[in-house]
């Protein structure tokens, strides 16, 4: 008892709370990462030194008041990423050089913005996801717009009920949530949405060159940035409506429907959950990983599916970035008769298998399982999708996921900067990587304009035809 | 002479070499443990003693995130270890000295089995530290990555390896190095312990920092029970519903 310690807890503290970052989106802004073809380095690397004496850096003069933060931010992100990157050769990035090249620039930024955006092209380097930081002074131009456009109610943070999508090539509606502001303002699938909160809507990032998928990714992803505010804010939208005519509405951001979840230092979170059925067959739909009421909301639906006998389970992960990556080992181990492994999380020294086993307090639901994605599918919606894909326990359709796949960490670090960086990969248990490649469907369902005009959702009617058609053949 | 020479001759002199004596101060394993058990306060300080409560502080570095842990402990062999993290849940690892067992949010409630029960039943019996001597079939002389440190690897046939090294002077724990078992795999970590001080006979380490892959947690003791009320049925296997 002079130790009063358990060395057991250490894998689960790992792999649930490091896990956590294992999300696109959520704590970061830019989900798409750094990736910058035009910014990689191609001289000869030489290999990470920590304790390399920093490049000679002059003493630079700046007016923010953040400015002697900065060196102390900047070594500290460098030193964290060099450190705990699961590749110790940063593939193949001379970290050092790396350093040469953007401390100075860093130093001397004119503001905080541009500091953190040198920062960041700094993590872009490596060309990976879930690389991000941001801190005190930081301000996209985004958030900027984001309070243009906001009364200032404060509060929790609020949405209108849409959801806006590339279709097509252009920013769509693609969902209006029952009941919502947007519904009451007459808002449907199928609108086109040409400005939105008083700037066009657009699929390619200012200065990266995005995968075709991150740009429809980027696009969502600025329309739902720019959808969020304080509950009781109102947004200004255009569009074109189903008859083709132009439009013009004010959306009032609603009060967050899921409960509040605070975590670290992660912003406070409300995901969303949702239990429908379509005839005898379950749908699960939720759009974050988080363990908690979460985790416990997707379970029970499970077991309810499982007392029944449904034949079918539709897990609708469209649109989910991620979270919580253990939460896949959680749910894929519901659905599971036999030790079945999602894959392998490959940390600087060691490894974690992602492996849903049976367990004495949990009986499987054993009907069919079809899992949904699109382009804002990522990280552990794809750990979960591929994992149960490949073991051939569920069947994926809708649209290819983000392809962001990297567990990660969030840290905070002096100055009260946060960095999101990169722990691990991970790849399938056929040793397919899934950063940059994403999860290929089974069935791919292209969505079109008319459809949802139509009131259609063709991914799901797609799913619920091939639970539907599996029970025919069973009858027969 | 060539390298083939030297090393014929090096091994001939070992061969010749008397045990014990090519380093006066040189100590067995089993010296620097007997050295710690009688540091840290020794079996007296048990004697009376039936059952221990040990209550933690966890805080996850640079996360912003703390949580709480529980350790009883009984001389007839049963044990509950209990860690809760927000949100996370909760993770429960108990024996009722006859079956181990654990349930968390991951991987459900499981009976332990091999290496994991193994690595369970050592870290949590009763006088663990004060045992390690009889609990570890295995004991040998590691290298230290300090002059002031010695270090002993310990090992069963059932789980990895750990690695303890001890201060030279004041005989208590320094670290200890080892992986840590579930069914994820194999994760290696490091304990530093530090903040001794003496309570109720026993040198305590009251602060320990933990580093587990690229997770780093910090791990307070916040206080020490003796004999609590405690209720068996804790111990055992929840009944599945």
């Amino acid at each position: 008892m002079p130790s009063p310690f358990r060395p057991t807890v250490f894998a689960w503290f790992l792999l649930s709370a490091v896990g956590l970052g294992a999300c696109a989106g959520r704590a970061g802004k830019d989900p798409t990462g750094g990736a910058d073809p035009a910014g990689a380095i191609e001289t000869q690397p030489a290999p990470f030194s920590p304790t390399a004496p920093p490049p000679s850096t002059p003493e630079i003069e700046n007016r923010s008041p953040y400015a002697s933060s900065r060196g102390a931010i900047f070594d500290a992100a460098w030193r964290t990423v060099g450190e705990k990157h699961y590749d110790k050769a940063l593939g193949g990035v001379d970290w050092n050089a790396a350093k040469e090249k953007y401390r100075n620039l860093a130093l001397g930024a004119p503001d905080e913005p541009t500091f953190y955006r040198v920062m960041n092209d700094l993590l872009g380097e490596l060309r990976q996801s879930h690389l991000f930081i941001t801190g005190p002074g930081d301000e996209n131009p985004l958030d900027a717009l984001e309070k243009d456009n906001s009364t200032s109610a404060g509060g929790d943070p609020g949405n209108p009920g849409i959801v806006i999508r590339d279709i097509e090539g252009k920013p769509t509606i693609t969902r209006v949530r029952p009941g919502s502001s947007a519904a009451r303002a007459g808002m449907r699938p199928g609108f086109i949405v040409t400005n939105l909160g008083g700037r066009p809507l657009t699929a390619h990032h200012p200065r990266r060159t995005l995968r075709p998928i991150e740009q429809r990714f980027y696009l969502r992803r600025t329309a739902d940035r720019l959808l969020q505010g304080p509950a009781g804010s109102r947004i200004t939208i255009r569009y074109i409506d189903n008859a083709d005519r132009p439009a013009e509405a004010t959306l009032t951001r609603d009060a967050p429907t899921g409960k509040v979840v605070r975590f670290g230092n992660l912003p406070a979170l409300y995901p969303e959950f949702r239990a429908d059925q379509a005839g005898d067959i379950g749908i699960i739909a939720f759009d974050f990983f988080m363990m908690g009421d979460l985790l416990d909301q997707i379970t029970t639906t499970i077991d309810k599916h499982r007392v029944a006998k449904t034949p079918g389970l539709i897990l609708d992960l469209r649109g989910n970035p991620g979270g919580m990556a253990a939460m896949a080992i959680s749910i894929a181990s519901r659905l599971v008769s036999k030790k079945t492994s999602l894959g392998t999380m490959q940390f600087r020294d060691h490894e974690n298998h992602f492996v849903a086993t049976t367990s004495l307090d949990v009986k499987p639901y054993t009907g069919k399982v079809v899992i949904l994605t699109d382009e804002g599918s990522a990280s552990t919606s794809e750990i979960l999708a591929a994992g149960l894909q490949e073991a051939k326990r569920a069947t994926v359709v809708g649209g290819m996921t983000l392809g962001a796949a990297l567990p990660s960490a969030i840290e905070q670090l002096p100055g009260g900067a946060i960095l999101q960086y990169v722990i691990a990969d991970f790849r399938t248990p056929a040793g397919v990587l899934l950063e940059g490649r994403g999860v290929q469907p089974d069935r791919i369902v292209i969505e079109s304009r008319r459809a949802l005009q139509e009131g259609h959702d063709p991914v799901l009617e797609t799913a619920l035809d091939l639970i539907r058609a599996r029970k025919d053949n069973v009858r027969k | 002479m060539n390298i083939r020479n030297i090393t014929a001759i090096a091994i001939a002199l070992s061969l010749f070499a008397p045990v014990g004596t090519a380093n006066a101060a040189e100590r067995t394993p089993d010296d620097i443990l007997r050295d710690y058990e009688k540091a840290s306060g020794g079996t007296n300080p048990w004697k009376k003693r039936k059952a221990v409560r040990i209550r933690q502080v966890v805080s996850l570095r640079g996360m912003n995130l703390q949580g709480a842990g529980e350790t009883i402990q009984t001389k007839g062999g049963a044990f509950l270890v209990v860690q809760e993290l927000p949100v996370v849940g909760k993770l429960t690892k108990a024996s009722n000295g006859k079956v181990i067992w654990s349930q968390d949010k991951i991987n459900g409630l499981r009976i332990l089995e091999g290496n994991e029960a193994d690595q369970a039943r050592l870290e949590s019996m009763w006088q663990a530290d004060l045992r390690l001597r009889t609990v570890y079939p295995t004991r040998k002389i590691a290298p230290s990555e300090t002059t002031a440190e010695e270090c002993v690897e310990l090992a069963t046939k059932g789980s990895p390896p750990i690695v303890r090294c001890f201060d030279k002077q004041t005989h208590l724990a320094t670290t200890m190095k080892g992986t840590a078992v579930s069914p994820q795999g194999e994760t290696p970590y490091l304990v530093k312990f530090l903040d001794y001080a003496l309570q109720d006979g026993i040198m305590l380490s009251r602060r320990q920092e933990v580093s587990a892959g690229p997770a780093m947690l910090d791990i307070r003791l916040e206080g020490i029970e003796w004999d609590p009320k405690l209720n068996p049925s804790i111990f055992k296997l929840p009944k599945v519903k």
